[in-house]
């Protein structure tokens, strides 16, 4: 399968090329951004990204842990305090609060790792050049030999500054 | 050189929208002839009912004036309408000065101390003229300091007004343009002005509310204190002045002139401010609500005491219900019951809770409804309501305490809707007559 590799000036060119792609039905793109922009990434992927459900996990666990752990604590272990129940719920919605935090920002954290795939790894992607960490913004679209032509015309149209055939 | 704003903008003088502008003046005419009948009749409710309103409407204008103070502190370039929506809310900051004055004729409805003098201890500071002297000094000095700050922000956007404009806008217009130098110096020149004493006005801002919010309201229960409460009373004019920035834009996006400014990014700004607003205005209650309920302490109680009614201080001594297993020892010893909602403003309490976390926390969590107008729009309108209950909460419970509904009446709520009447021509005067809400320049 043939890759085709463009060199954009301007992150709206991208958006308007993607949005194009997309709506022909060429599905297996990549882009390369020397920054980060939320409308290149809703133009490659509107859906909500899987991340928060993440974040909905782990802020679940952290709360039900955060209660567990003091109610099972204090009646392991009862002590009278100031004439309050022994698992009494003001003060043990803050270590509650605090775990819903903690669990459910080390699982997005975990999340976004796993799923924009930013763990460790031996070899850069082929088509991605230096000059898309600088200044310039790549977009990689792999199709069929026929559409080769068409998709070289539309990333020309959309201002691509550089078309170009990578090694497949 | 930075500016708070990449664009320019410039004035819109419009014609006051006919209706609203009558109904605002009427409920205003009303809310005047209805305190006056009730100071005749029960002026103990007349005295709090002018009170809670007036701290409302003080607290909801200043928070508004400050937030535009701090978007020009931290050169803020997102909000573009939204910052001079804040700025109109200040300009009711005068009228809360000249009403701080009124209200010294209402003292010794209010504050036991001013009645039957200070409790043991506390007659250096709660007395008549240590309180009314500092508090007018600080509303007098903030309203001076807001006006100077509308004033050097506005600037800028005149200059057409003064130009092409009409009758009272362009001659004040003119006045207030004098010695121009050009669009983009004026704007440059204004920022660079504001961004340094604004943070001094802020800082100034905060240590005084706090000091009113003690005065003012700490006070009517004269025992009860708390360091907190001065900050949880100025927060939460500021929540209530994002509120209000919120339910502004929601309208303003069905105008003309504004839609294109109004931008979906913008509204899921704002609702994000509300959002978070609302946690902090929760986290400082809870703050506040924990050490007094685990401390126990009647000279603190007495304050929860009086509004939330006895279900939330409840202490029980319970010893038995030792066997089984750990969950139905918890469970039996979750001592709740809704009886005890009915003491005291329990329910008030409840509703206000609903109104200020409940509601904009599980409605606004998502992001489609912080964009969505319909969603954003009533949300802000719950929270400005709450908050109108919060401050009838601070305030009616320390002089009556038997009457749940006390706060609610006919001159109570004809005292309300007037004060809401005339904080709306306030408002529609400064956004339409001057020095008028900005729009961004076409050329």
């Amino acid at each position: 399968m043939p890759t085709v590799v463009s060199v954009f000036d301007l992150p709206g060119d991208v958006v308007a090329a993607v949005t194009k792609l997309k709506k022909r039905g060429f599905d297996d793109i990549e882009t390369y951004c020397p920054a980060p922009f939320p409308e290149i990434d809703d133009a490659l992927d509107p859906k909500p990204s899987l991340v928060r459900l993440f974040t909905l996990v782990g802020g679940l666990t952290g709360v039900v842990t955060g209660f567990w752990l003091q109610i099972w604590m204090s009646l392991d272990w009862p002590i009278k305090i100031a004439g309050k129940p022994f698992a009494s719920i003001p003060p043990y919605v803050i270590i509650g609060f605090e775990l819903t935090i903690l669990f459910g920002g080390l699982l997005t954290f975990l999340g976004m790792l796993l799923v924009g795939k930013l763990y460790p790894t031996f070899t850069l992607d082929k088509e991605y050049s230096p000059r898309f960490s600088a200044e310039e913004f790549g977009v990689v679209v792999k199709c069929d030999d026929r559409d080769v032509a068409e998709v070289d015309a539309l990333l020309r149209a959309e201002s691509a500054k550089e078309v170009s055939l990578g090694e497949s | 050189m930075s500016s708070a704003s990449p664009v320019l903008e410039q004035a819109l003088p419009r014609e006051l929208p006919k209706p609203l502008t009558q109904i605002c003046a009427f409920l205003a005419v009303v809310g005047v002839i209805a305190f006056i009948v009730a100071l005749m009749n029960d002026p103990q409710t007349a005295w709090l009912a002018y009170h809670a309103n007036f701290i409302y409407f003080a607290t909801l204008a200043q928070g508004g004036a400050a937030f535009a103070m701090i978007m020009v502190v931290v050169s803020a370039r997102w909000p573009g309408p939204m910052r001079r929506m804040f700025e109109a809310l200040g300009a009711w900051v005068p009228v809360s000065f000249v009403l701080g004055v009124i209200g010294i004729a209402g003292g010794d409805y209010l504050f036991e101390w001013k009645r039957e003098g200070a409790v043991h201890g506390k007659e250096v500071w709660l007395n008549a003229s240590r309180v009314y002297t500092m508090d007018l000094v600080i509303l007098g000095a903030l309203a001076l300091m807001t006006l100077w700050f509308l004033k050097t922000s506005n600037r800028p956007l005149l200059k057409n007004l003064a130009d092409n404009g009409t009758g009272f806008g362009q001659r004040m217009a003119q006045k207030w343009t004098a010695d121009w130098k050009g669009d983009v110096e004026e704007r440059d020149a204004a920022f660079q002005k504001l961004s340094g004493k604004s943070a001094g006005i802020l800082f100034f801002y905060a240590l005084g509310m706090s000091f009113f919010a003690f005065d003012q309201v700490m006070s009517m229960e004269q025992t009860w204190f708390s360091n907190l409460f001065g900050a949880y009373v100025t927060w939460g004019g500021i929540l209530s002045a994002v509120a209000a920035v919120a339910l502004c834009s929601v309208i303003y996006k069905g105008k003309d002139e504004f839609k294109h400014m109004i931008t979906e990014d913008r509204m899921h700004d704002i609702g994000k401010l509300c959002f978070a607003f609302s946690i902090f205005w929760m986290y400082l209650f809870w703050s506040q609500y924990l050490v007094i309920w685990y401390g126990n302490l009647p000279e603190e109680t007495q304050f929860f005491m009086d509004r939330l009614g006895q279900q939330f201080v409840i202490d029980k001594m319970e010893y038995g219900a030792m066997a089984g297993s750990a969950w139905a020892k918890a469970w039996a010893s979750w001592d709740f019951d809704w009886d005890r909602l009915s003491t005291a403003y329990g329910w008030t309490a409840m509703t206000t809770w609903a109104c200020l976390w409940i509601i904009p926390f599980w409605v606004l969590l998502g992001q489609r409804p912080k964009k969505t107008r319909w969603i954003l729009g009533p949300v802000a309108a719950i929270i400005l309501f709450g908050f109108w209950l919060e401050r009838n909460l601070l305030t009616w419970p320390s002089v009556i305490k038997d009457d749940s509904t006390s706060y609610l009446g006919v001159y109570q709520i004809l005292i309300a809707l007037g004060f809401a009447g005339a904080f709306g021509l306030v408002f529609l005067f400064y956004t339409h007559v001057f020095p008028t809400l900005a729009v961004e320049r076409e050329d």
